[in-house]
């Protein structure tokens, strides 16, 4: 990527809170949540809780109680990222990416217990999403699992650089799903009391749901639009497969580092710039330790590495929604110039070698943040935006 | 609209507007195992209800290591492998950080979810096997395929309706350059009772896998060519209906007089309104559209249908537009250049 494209709104739908400013008062606030148990299709299962939406936050997002959940939470967020950007559809070729890791999952497995039909498409939430804003550009689905919202964001960023699109909605989105949790609880992947990312006494990780959407848009169009301003740019990316196994990381980690050094070249900088970052760390033992290793690796000692802030000790794991989530979340500490404290990640594990902050960072002088994000079978993926405050955060 | 449709970038930066070749293609799916046996395949002919275990894994991937792999897995490591054999590339044509896999599916993860539902209903999440719990995530089957292969470029699965296969082409004509050489395609299992509105009458969806071997066009090559590939939406609409018009009609201008033209899409109506505007592309510049027929027209083999009758223009050199359209709106176009020569 050359000059990067530029990040013009932003939209979500999380435990976090339902707009932009909402999760940044959270995070600010270092407010953690509890995962919570109620979703009543999971009693089944001996371990349930999530950092899920209460029933009256998901019927004020949508009067539909039927429409699929994830694929609800997908538009709702794109019309707020839109709105955001001030972006008019039909001035120009604006599409669509999204990932998720169970789509629609489990409005499928309702219809099927009622009878109605096996053959429904699983996945639709780009499609939605086009949909719903009358998008008339590119639209993919990306399910890279839980890096997919990330995935979405590169793709979209290529299409654009591809000349494909002048702008394009990415995002993440995901909504519980009995499969995804009747699997976490077979392969003892779940703490049985909060997500508890780089924490010694984390023993797995804790679903979460919701979704996170960027505008992704060209520079030309943008200030053909009449833009002012020097809006967040996604600089780089860098991808890579462990090809190893198919839920445990490779120990040796080789691929893990060359997305991180990709994305980082990728951008145009030295690892050095980067000030702040959001990891993959979903409070599983292995993979929290080897991203921790990582991190050393190509940033150093802890005392020189960036920030990290590990936001699913807030929100949970998300799935197919936690990458974008993530990359919001670094876009907002870049517009503040501020660095969240790491709650969740309150007894450090001394085998975690990251940087992380107990309290509000603020005046951070960041300039570049990397996101993380990583996913069964291997994938990886290293996002890298660079930004200064925006003017309505300057100090 | 500032957008430049067409231009591919590299990884320094620079953009590239070179097509893929094709080196290599490996079709799985009833009654057609390489491409050898697709050549003389009649695709207008269904192969009718085949037997839920038609498909011989140990015949393609040997004995061991996939047990617990999902049906999908197993037909794109099948894909793979004759993909890369058709490629001269053998097993390891794929390893390593210069390769990437793009796998298109919409049905790949139905059956095991169904699965997990029943097991866990009659037995509690105890009854489920800890080596095949990971494949409720629907991106097992390709993330297993590029562990056999030891692809560690890129993974990436998509699963928009109808046009995930061809959208996987799609992707890896803009992501060739972070990876050189991709294995992009389709790869389907198939839901619990296939007679369904959804896939069409006499149609059977019986699972299938169709890769394809790509790379950047060297300056003058000759062969089968990705010539250009996109993603739409819409088309029928007022203004979007003379975009995609001017851009269809862009992109065909390098094909022969006669050019082959297959449309997957749901419905008959569907089908109909792609073929003629391929068509009426092609009129425009004195081209003639030769409708291509094959069983998988109205879907039957998911995001695998438009894919063979891509794999078997290729193989025979013909010039094509392979189309794809969802009943949601999506479009995928893929426009395939043809030389008798092969310069490889």
């Amino acid at each position: 990527m050359t000059g990067g494209v530029l990040v013009t709104g932003l939209g979500v739908v999380s435990s976090l809170g339902h707009d932009p400013d909402a999760v940044w008062t959270t995070l600010a606030a270092g407010e953690a949540g509890l995962p919570i148990d109620n979703v009543a299709a999971f009693a089944a299962l001996p371990l349930r809780h999530g950092y899920y939406l209460a029933p009256a936050a998901r019927a004020a997002l949508s009067p539909d109680r039927a429409a699929p959940r994830a694929s609800d939470y997908a538009v709702a967020a794109a019309r707020q990222a839109v709105a955001h950007a001030r972006l008019d559809i039909g001035s120009g070729v604006v599409g669509a990416v999204f990932g998720s890791g169970m789509g629609d999952a489990e409005d499928w497995r309702t219809s099927c217990q009622r009878g109605v039909s096996h053959h429904d498409f699983i996945f639709r939430t780009a499609d939605r999403v086009s949909e719903a804003l009358d998008l008339d550009g590119p639209s993919l689905e990306i399910s890279t699992a839980c890096s997919a919202g990330a995935y979405a964001l590169a793709v979209g960023a290529m299409l654009i650089e591809a000349g494909e699109a002048d702008a394009m909605i990415c995002g993440g989105a995901d909504a519980p799903s009995f499969h995804a949790v009747a699997a976490f609880n077979r392969l003892g992947a779940l703490d049985p009391v909060a997500c508890r990312p780089f924490d010694r006494r984390r023993i797995g990780t804790v679903f979460g749901e919701g979704a996170a959407v960027l505008v992704l848009e060209s520079e030309a169009a943008y200030r053909a639009r009449g833009g002012s301003g020097n809006p967040v740019r996604l600089k780089g990316f860098g991808v890579s497969c462990d090809a190893h196994h198919s839920t445990a990381p490779a120990e040796d980690a080789i691929q893990i580092e060359r997305a991180m050094r990709d994305a980082i070249a990728r951008a145009g900088i030295v690892p050095e710039a980067v000030r702040v970052a959001v990891p993959h760390a979903t409070g599983t033992v292995l993979n929290d330790r080897i991203e921790s290793m990582v991190m050393s690796r190509v940033f150093g000692e802890v005392a020189q590495q960036p920030w990290s802030l590990p936001l699913k000790g807030y929100a949970g794991h998300g799935g197919g929604m936690s990458g974008a989530l993530s990359a919001l979340v670094a876009v907002l500490m870049l517009q503040h110039d501020a660095v969240p404290p790491a709650a969740g990640s309150r007894e450090p594990d001394p085998d975690c070698t990251v940087r992380l902050p107990d309290r509000l960072v603020e005046r951070a002088g960041l300039g570049c943040a990397m996101v993380n994000a990583y996913a069964f079978g291997g994938h990886n993926i290293s996002l890298v935006f660079a930004g200064e405050p925006s003017e309505r955060n300057r100090p | 609209m500032n957008a430049e449709p067409g231009r591919r970038i590299l990884p320094d930066g620079r953009f590239a507007s070179t097509a893929l070749a094709i080196l290599g293609i490996g079709p799985v799916a009833p009654g057609i195992a390489g491409i050898a046996a697709l050549a003389t395949t009649d695709l207008e002919q269904s192969p009718g209800p085949v037997a839920d275990d038609w498909f011989d894994a140990e015949a393609f991937i040997g004995k061991r290591g996939h047990k617990y792999f999902p049906q999908s897995g197993r037909l794109a490591s099948a894909a793979a492998r004759l993909a890369l054999e058709d490629a001269g590339l053998g097993d390891t044509g794929a390893a390593g950080e210069d390769c990437g896999l793009i796998v298109g599916t919409n049905f790949g993860v139905h059956r095991v979810l169904a699965d997990i539902d029943a097991t866990v209903g009659e037995y509690g999440v105890g009854g489920l096997s800890p080596l095949s719990a990971p494949n409720f995530s629907v991106n097992l089957g390709a993330s297993l395929t590029g562990i056999r292969t030891s692809t560690t470029g890129l993974n990436i699965t998509l699963t928009d309706p109808v046009v995930a296969g061809l959208g996987a082409i799609v992707l890896a004509y803009h992501a060739v350059g972070i990876a050189g050489r991709i294995l992009a395609g389709g790869a389907e299992d198939a839901p619990y009772g296939c007679a369904s509105p959804l896939t069409g009458t006499g149609v059977t969806m019986a699972g299938a896998s169709c890769l394809f071997v790509l790379e950047a066009a060297k300056p003058g090559e000759a062969g089968a060519m990705i010539d250009a590939a996109f993603l739409s939406r819409n088309i029928v609409g007022t203004h979007v209906d003379a975009r995609f018009a001017t851009r269809l009609a862009a992109a065909v201008r390098g094909l022969g007089a006669e050019v082959l033209v297959s449309v997957t899409a749901l419905s008959q109506s569907l089908r109909g309104r792609l073929f003629d505007a391929a068509a009426r592309a092609l009129a425009a510049s004195g081209r003639i559209a030769v409708r291509a027929p094959s069983f998988t027209d109205s879907g039957g083999l998911g995001a695998v249908s438009p894919l063979l009758p891509l794999a078997q223009a290729a193989h025979v050199r013909r010039d094509a537009i392979i189309l794809a359209g969802s009943p949601y709106g999506g479009v995928g176009v893929v426009i395939l250049k043809c030389s008798k020569d092969n310069t490889r």
